[in-house]
C-alpha cells in the first residue's frame, strides 16, 4: 500500500487573505479626453413650489477643479404640459446656470421641458405624466451601532448612529416606482461661559448626501413598506437637541426609476467581482436634431409626498447627547459654541415648522 | 525549516549532482518475428498493445523505428499496427511521462508483441529523457492542439504549492484569463463560456472552486491534459473557442494504494485499488475545505463574519469484461459556499455521472457508447435587511454519444459517431429568505433545448507528407415548450412596451429549430523529419451561452439557451502554424496564427437587468466578433535545464450594433472584448539542481485588459458626481505580470518505499499589485482618482512537506 500524504503548512493560511483582505491602492491612468456633455437637473411636483431646472457643462476629470460643473447661462427654459400651458423658468441671479419658476404640477397631466441653449441647439425631454405619490406613514428613528476596524488593524471601533427607518402604504392596483430623499435641520444651543444671552441656529445638513433609495414596488409581497432602514448617520452634538428629518416620496414612473437604478449602479462601483460594466446613463432628454449626441441628467415629473420627523435623545432612546459646546477640563470651546451663525448653512430664523 | 537547514540542502544537493552524472546505456533487447529465411522486400506488420505497469493501454504513445523514421500512434486502448518492409530495427517507444522504451527488431514476418513501458522516476534519469514523444508536434495533424501531462503540471511553480491543471493551461500561448479571482480561462480571446469541458466524459459548466483559485480537477487523478485550441475533431461540438478534454486516470488493477494532502485548510485524499484483480479497478478521491475556523481567529469583524468553504469528490470506475470489451463510470459531486459579512453570499455545485462502454470489433474497429447526466447549481443570496432573499439558478443536462472508429487501412481511419444532449435551464427563482423580507416570491419558466449532432472524420495520407484530416458535423438544435415568446413590433428596438403579442407553447412542443453543418479541417505537410507545416479551419455552433455582464466570468452566471430570438452564435476558427524541432528534439519551435470569425454573437446593452427578467432579449444586443493572433513558441525540451517561452500577439473585438443607436455598443463600432490583452508572454524555467532537487521559475506578463473610465462627471439631485462613462472598454488596466518560484529538495530517504521531499514556493515574488479591476471615486470637494483592487498584492510563500509510505 503507497500512502502519499502532502501538508501544506503556511499555503492555504494565505488563501485567508487572498480572499479577504485584496488592497486597493490608488493609481494613475492615462485618460487623455476633453469631452464634455451638457447636464440637466430639473424636477417638478404637484406641490406649489419654486422649482429649479440647473443647466451644466459637466466636469472633466482631469482637467483643472474636475469637481466643479460650468453653468450655462442665457438658455431659454420652458416646461408645457398636454393642455397646452407654458411655464417660463428664469435665470436666477445669484446662482448662474440655474432656472427658476413657481408653479403647481397636475397629477394626470403630462409635463415636458424645452430649452434652447445659447448656441441654439434645443433640447427635449419626453413628456412624462406626473403621478400621485403615496402618503408617507410613520418615520422612526433608532441607535445601532457599527463596528470598524482600526487603521492598525488590532481594535474594533464601534461608532453609534442613528437610523431612520420609514414606513410606507401603496396601492395593490398600480404598484409605483418611489424614490427617497431626506433634508436635514437641526438647533445649536450658543454656550459659553457666563453666556448671557445664547441664541438658537438652525442649520441645514444635506443629511443623504449620496445616497439613493429608490423601489420598485412591483417586486415587493403586499402592499406596504414597513419600518425600511432609509439612512444612517452618527450620532454626534447634532442630536444633542432637536434633529429634524424631512423625508421625500417622490412618484416616478419606470423609466425615471431605470434612470435612478442605473445611477445607483455607477455610483456603488468598487471593483468587485460582482460589479455590472459601466456606461453611460442616459436620462429622458436629448438634443432634438442629433438624438444620438448624449445629454446627461433627468427632468423628472413626480409627484411628491413628505413627512417631518424630529430626533432627539429622548425620542431616539438615549440619555443625552453631549454638544460640541460641552465643558471639559483644559479644553477650548469651539468659535461656534460663542457664534453659532459661523456654521455653514446656519440661520437664526427658527422655521415655522419647528414644532418638535 | 531554517534558512540554515534550506542553505545546507541546496549546497549537498549542487554537490550531489556532480557525482551523479554519466550513465551507461544498457544493451538493447532484441525481438523476433517470424522466419528468417524471407524475401526481402516484401512487407510485414508488427501488432501488438504499449501498455504501462499496471498493464492499461496507453493511448497516444509513439512507436518509432529509427533506422526508418516510420511511426505510428496507439490508439484508445494502447493498440498499434506498423506495417514495415522486412529487415532489422532499432524500434523507439514512447510517451510523455514514461521512460524511452528501445530494442531491436528482427521483423521477418508478421509479429504480435505488447510492449511495458515504465512511468519516468525522479532520479536523474528524468534529465536526459525527451519531455515529448520524438517530433510528435510536428507529426500530429491538428494545429493549435496541446497536450499536458500531470508530471508536467507539477514541474511548474504551484500556487501556495498546490499542483493545478487550469493555471497551467494559462502558460501556454493563446491561453488567458481575465485576472487572479476570475472564473474559466479565455482561449484565443474567447468568452469562458466558449470552452467546452470535458472530464472523463463528464460535461462541467463552471471548471473552478473558490473564485477560481482552484480548478475541480482533482490532480492526484489525472491523467492526461488535452487542449484544442483550433482545428476542433468532428467528434465535438456547441462551443466557439476551444475543447478541454481532462483524462483521469484508472486506478491501479493490482494492489491497494492510497493518497492523499492534509493542510490546515483542507485536506485530500485519494483511495485505488483493484476490485477484481487485473480486470476491475476503482479510483475515488476527494477533498474539503475547512477555512471557518481560521476566519474565526481573524480580528476584522468582516472576516470573522465570513465563510469559505468548498468539498469535491471524484470517482472512477473501469472492468475488462473480456479481451475487446471494456465498461466504466465516472462521476464528480463539488459544492462551493462563499460568504463575505452580511454583504454577499453565494453557494455552487455540480454533479455529473458518466458511463461507458467500449467494445472492440475484429481488430480494427471499436466502439463507444458513453452516457451522462449532470447538474450545475448556484445560488446569491441577499443576507440582511428586508430585501433578504435567495435566488437560485441551474441546469441540467443528459448526454449520450456513440463513437466509432475504424481503422480501414493503414494510413486512412474513419471516425464516426452521434450525440445527443437534452439541456433543462431553470433561469431564475427567487425567495424571501428569513422573518422581515419583504421579497416577492417570483420564478421564471424553465427552458429546453435538444441538441443532436452527427459527425464523421476520415484521417488519411496523401503520399509521404501531407496528412489530412477532414470531417464534417451536422447539427439539430430543437428548443421546445412549455413557454410563453413575446413577440415585438418589427423594425424597432426590442423593448417591454414594444411587445405586440405573445405565443404559447405546451410541454414538448417545438418552439424553435436550428441547424447547421459544421466542416473540419487539418492539414499536415511534413517538411521534412523534424519540420511541418499545418492548417486547420473549423466551423462550430454555440446552443448554450453564459449570460453575464461582468468584466470576468462569476460562479453564478446564467446559462441561456439558443431560443425564439436568440440565435446559436457561431464561430468560423481558421488558423496556420509551422512547427520546427531542432538538436533532436531537444528544441521545439511553434508559429501559429489564428483567425476567428463570429456571428451573432452576444453582447449588453448598457445597465442591462438580467436576473429574473422574462424578457432578457430586451436586454441584449446581438453583434459580431472576430479575434486573431500570432503564437510563438521556444521550447527546450532535454536536459537539465528545460524551458518555455510562449509569446501570443492577439486581438479580440466586437461589434454590436442594434435598430435603435442608443441602445448600440460604441455607436456600433468595433471594439475591445473584456478578453483583449494584445501581448501576452510565459516564461517557464525547469532545473534538475542535482538528483534530489529542482528549481521551477514561471513568469507572465500580459497587456491590461480593456476597461471602461469615467471621463467627465455631474450631480443630480443629493448625488453629488455621477460618473459620465467612456466609450465600453476604450481604456486599460496596468499590465499584469508576476514572478513565481518553487524549489524541491527530495525525494530522499527512500528506503522501503518510504520518501520524503520538501517544496519551497513563492508566488508573486516581487509582490506586484496586479489590478483585478480598477474603479472610481470621488469624495466631495476632491478630484476623481482611480483605485485598483489587486487580488494578490503582496508574495506568498508556501512550504510543502511531501512524504511517502
Amino acid at each position: 500500500m503507497n500512502i502519499n500524504i502532502k501538508i501544506s503548512i503556511v499555503g492555504l493560511l494565505f488563501l485567508v487573505l487572498i480572499l479577504f483582505s485584496n488592497c486597493i491602492d490608488e493609481i494613475k491612468l492615462n485618460i487623455d479626453t476633453n469631452q464634455r456633455s451638457v447636464a440637466i437637473e430639473g424636477l417638478i411636483g404637484d406641490e406649489l413650489a419654486a422649482y429649479a431646472i440647473k443647466l451644466n457643462f459637466s466636469a472633466v476629470i482631469g482637467v483643472g477643479n474636475d469637481n466643479v460643473l460650468d453653468p450655462i447661462t442665457g438658455a431659454s427654459v420652458l416646461v408645457l404640459d398636454d393642455a397646452g400651458n407654458t411655464f417660463e423658468f428664469v435665470e436666477s441671479m445669484e446662482s448662474p446656470g440655474t432656472y427658476e419658476k413657481e408653479m403647481k404640477g397636475e397629477a394626470g397631466r403630462a409635463y415636458f421641458t424645452e430649452i434652447k441653449l445659447p448656441d441654439g441647439r434645443i433640447i427635449k425631454s419626453t413628456p412624462t405624466v406626473l403621478l400621485k405619490a403615496p402618503a408617507i406613514d410613520s418615520v422612526h428613528a433608532r441607535v445601532v451601532e457599527e463596528g470598524k476596524v482600526s487603521g492598525n488593524g488590532n481594535n474594533v471601533i464601534v461608532t453609534s448612529k442613528v437610523e431612520i427607518e420609514v414606513s410606507t402604504e401603496f396601492s395593490t392596483e398600480e404598484k409605483p416606482f418611489l424614490r427617497w430623499r431626506a433634508d436635514g435641520e437641526y438647533e445649536f444651543l450658543e454656550d459659553y461661559p457666563d453666556a448671557i444671552s445664547p441664541r438658537t441656529c438652525y442649520i441645514k445638513n444635506n443629511v443623504d448626501l449620496n445616497k439613493l433609495k429608490i423601489f420598485d414596488t412591483r417586486t415587493l409581497e403586499g402592499n406596504r413598506i414597513s419600518k425600511e432602514p432609509f439612512l444612517t448617520t452618527t450620532l454626534d452634538g447634532r442630536f444633542a437637541f432637536n434633529y429634524c428629518f424631512h423625508i421625500f416620496q417622490y412618484a416616478m414612473n419606470e423609466a425615471e426609476f431605470k434612470y435612478w437604478d442605473a445611477v445607483s449602479d455607477i455610483i456603488n462601483i468598487d471593483g468587485s467581482l460582482f460589479d455590472p460594466p459601466p456606461g453611460t446613463v442616459r436620462g429622458n432628454l436629448f438634443i432634438e436634431d442629433n438624438p444620438a449626441e448624449v445629454v446627461v441628467g433627468y427632468f423628472s415629473v413626480s409627484g411628491v409626498s413628505s413627512k417631518r420627523f424630529f430626533a432627539n435623545p429622548q425620542s431616539i432612546g438615549v440619555l443625552f447627547v453631549a454638544s460640541s459646546c460641552r465643558r471639559r477640563f483644559n479644553r477650548t470651546l469651539p468659535s461656534e459654541c460663542f457664534d453659532c451663525t459661523t456654521i455653514r448653512n446656519s440661520s437664526l430664523i427658527k422655521p415655522d415648522y419647528w414644532n418638535p | 525549516m531554517s534558512n540554515k537547514k534550506i542553505i545546507f540542502f541546496l549546497i549537498s544537493s549542487f554537490l550531489l549532482n556532480g557525482l551523479v552524472f554519466g550513465q551507461k546505456e544498457a544493451p538493447l533487447e532484441v525481438l523476433v518475428f517470424g522466419e528468417s529465411n524471407v524475401e526481402l522486400g516484401k512487407k510485414a506488420t508488427l501488432k501488438g498493445k504499449v501498455v504501462d505497469a499496471n498493464n492499461i493501454g496507453i493511448t497516444g504513445a509513439l512507436i518509432y523505428l529509427v533506422d526508418t523514421q516510420e511511426n505510428t500512434v496507439t490508439d484508445e486502448d494502447g493498440q498499434y499496427s506498423l506495417a514495415v518492409p522486412i529487415g532489422i530495427y532499432e524500434i523507439n517507444i514512447s510517451f510523455l511521462g514514461y521512460e524511452d522504451y528501445k530494442a531491436r527488431i528482427h521483423l521477418f514476418g508478421n509479429g504480435e508483441h505488447e510492449f511495458k513501458i515504465v512511468e519516468t522516476a525522479v532520479t536523474l534519469d528524468q534529465v536526459t529523457v525527451s519531455e515529448t514523444r520524438k517530433n510528435e508536434n510536428v507529426m500530429t495533424t491538428i494545429a493549435g492542439v496541446e497536450q499536458l501531462t500531470i508530471e508536467k503540471i507539477e514541474r511548474q511553480a504551484k500556487f501556495l504549492g498546490e499542483t493545478d491543471v487550469l493555471r497551467s493551461l494559462q502558460s501556454i500561448s493563446g491561453v488567458s484569463s481575465t485576472g487572479e479571482g476570475s472564473s474559466g480561462f479565455n482561449v484565443r480571446g474567447g468568452n469562458t463560456d466558449e470552452n467546452l469541458i470535458f472530464q472523463d466524459g463528464n460535461l462541467i459548466m463552471n471548471p473552478v472552486h473558490a473564485l477560481g483559485f482552484f480548478s475541480l480537477f482533482h490532480p492526484d487523478l489525472v491523467n492526461k491534459v488535452t487542449l484544442y485550441k483550433g482545428g476542433v475533431p468532428a467528434k465535438y461540438g456547441g462551443r466557439l473557442s476551444s475543447v478541454l478534454d481532462v483524462e483521469l486516470r484508472e486506478g491501479n488493477d493490482e494492489r491497494f494504494g492510497i493518497k492523499g494532502g492534509l493542510g490546515i485548510a483542507s485536506s485530500r485524499l485519494a483511495v485505488e485499488g483493484p476490485i477484481v484483480k487485473n480486470k476491475a479497478s476503482f479510483i475515488i478521491g476527494g477533498r474539503v475545505s475547512y477555512f471557518d475556523w481560521i476566519l474565526n481567529q481573524v480580528k476584522d469583524v468582516d472576516i470573522r463574519k465570513s465563510k469559505a468553504f468548498f468539498y469535491d469528490l471524484t470517482g472512477k470506475f473501469d472492468a475488462r469484461i473480456t479481451k475487446s470489451t471494456k465498461i466504466g463510470f465516472s462521476g464528480f459531486t463539488t459544492q462551493d459556499e462563499f460568504q463575505f459579512s452580511d454583504e454577499v453570499k453565494f453557494d455552487y455545485s455540480t454533479n455529473t455521472g458518466a458511463a461507458y462502454i467500449n467494445q472492440l470489433i475484429g481488430d480494427k474497429f471499436n466502439v463507444r457508447l458513453l452516457v451522462n447526466a449532470g447538474q450545475y447549481k448556484s445560488a446569491l443570496f441577499d443576507i440582511s435587511g428586508t430585501d433578504q432573499s435567495r435566488f437560485n439558478n441551474q441546469i441540467t443536462y443528459l448526454r449520450a454519444s456513440l463513437n466509432g472508429l475504424y481503422q480501414i487501412a493503414e494510413n486512412y481511419k474513419l471516425e464516426f459517431g452521434l450525440e445527443q444532449n437534452r439541456y433543462t435551464v431553470a433561469p431564475g427563482e427567487i425567495n424571501p429568505e428569513g422573518d422581515i423580507s419583504q421579497v416577492k416570491p417570483d420564478i421564471l419558466a424553465e427552458e429546453k433545448g435538444y441538441e443532436t449532432a452527427f459527425f464523421f472524420q476520415n484521417t488519411f495520407n496523401l503520399g509521404d507528407k501531407l496528412e489530412v484530416l477532414a470531417g464534417l458535423r451536422y447539427t439539430i438544435y430543437k428548443n421546445i415548450g412549455q413557454d410563453e415568446v413575446f413577440l415585438y413590433t418589427p423594425g424597432v428596438e426590442k423593448a417591454e412596451v414594444n411587445i405586440i403579442e405573445s405565443l404559447q407553447f405546451g410541454e414538448d412542443e417545438e418552439i424553435v429549430q436550428y441547424t447547421g453543418f459544421e466542416p473540419r479541417i487539418s492539414l499536415r505537410y511534413l517538411v521534412n523529419e523534424s519540420s511541418s507545416i499545418k492548417l486547420g479551419y473549423n466551423r462550430s455552433y454555440q446552443f448554450l451561452n453564459q449570460i453575464s455582464n461582468t468584466a470576468s466570468a462569476t460562479p453564478i452566471d446564467i446559462w441561456q439557451l439558443s431560443n425564439y430570438h436568440i440565435q446559436p452564435q457561431k464561430a468560423d476558427n481558421f488558423s496556420i502554424g509551422y512547427h520546427a524541432n531542432y538538436n533532436d528534439n531537444a528544441i521545439l519551435t511553434q508559429v501559429t496564427a489564428f483567425y476567428r470569425d463570429i456571428d451573432r454573437l452576444i453582447d449588453y446593452k448598457d445597465f442591462s437587468e438580467l436576473l429574473l427578467n422574462e424578457h432578457i432579449e430586451t436586454e441584449l444586443v446581438i453583434g459580431t466578433g472576430k479575434a486573431y493572433g500570432l503564437e510563438l513558441s521556444f521550447n527546450k525540451a532535454t536536459g537539465r535545464n528545460r524551458f518555455d517561452v510562449n509569446y501570443t500577439y492577439s486581438r479580440s473585438l466586437r461589434r454590436a450594433e442594434a435598430t435603435d443607436l442608443q441602445e448600440s455598443v460604441n455607436q456600433g463600432d468595433w471594439y475591445s472584448s473584456n478578453y483583449d490583452k494584445p501581448h501576452i508572454l510565459n516564461f517557464n524555467y525547469f532545473l534538475q539542481v542535482g538528483p534530489k532537487s529542482d528549481l521551477s521559475v514561471n513568469f507572465t506578463y500580459s497587456t491590461g485588459r480593456p476597461t471602461t473610465a469615467p471621463i467627465s462627471s455631474y450631480s443630480n439631485g443629493n448625488i453629488r458626481t455621477i460618473p459620465i462613462y467612456s466609450d465600453r472598454n476604450q481604456f486599460r488596466i496596468p499590465d499584469f505580470h508576476r514572478l513565481d518560484v518553487a524549489y524541491t529538495i527530495g525525494p530522499w530517504g527512500k528506503k522501503a518505499n518510504r520518501e520524503n521531499s520538501v517544496t519551497f514556493s513563492i508566488y508573486n515574488v516581487y509582490g506586484r499589485k496586479n489590478a483585478f479591476s480598477v474603479f472610481f471615486r470621488q469624495n466631495p470637494f476632491q478630484s476623481v482618482t482611480a483605485n485598483r483592487v489587486a487580488v494578490l498584492g503582496s508574495a506568498f510563500p508556501a512550504l510543502t512537506y511531501n512524504f511517502k509510505f
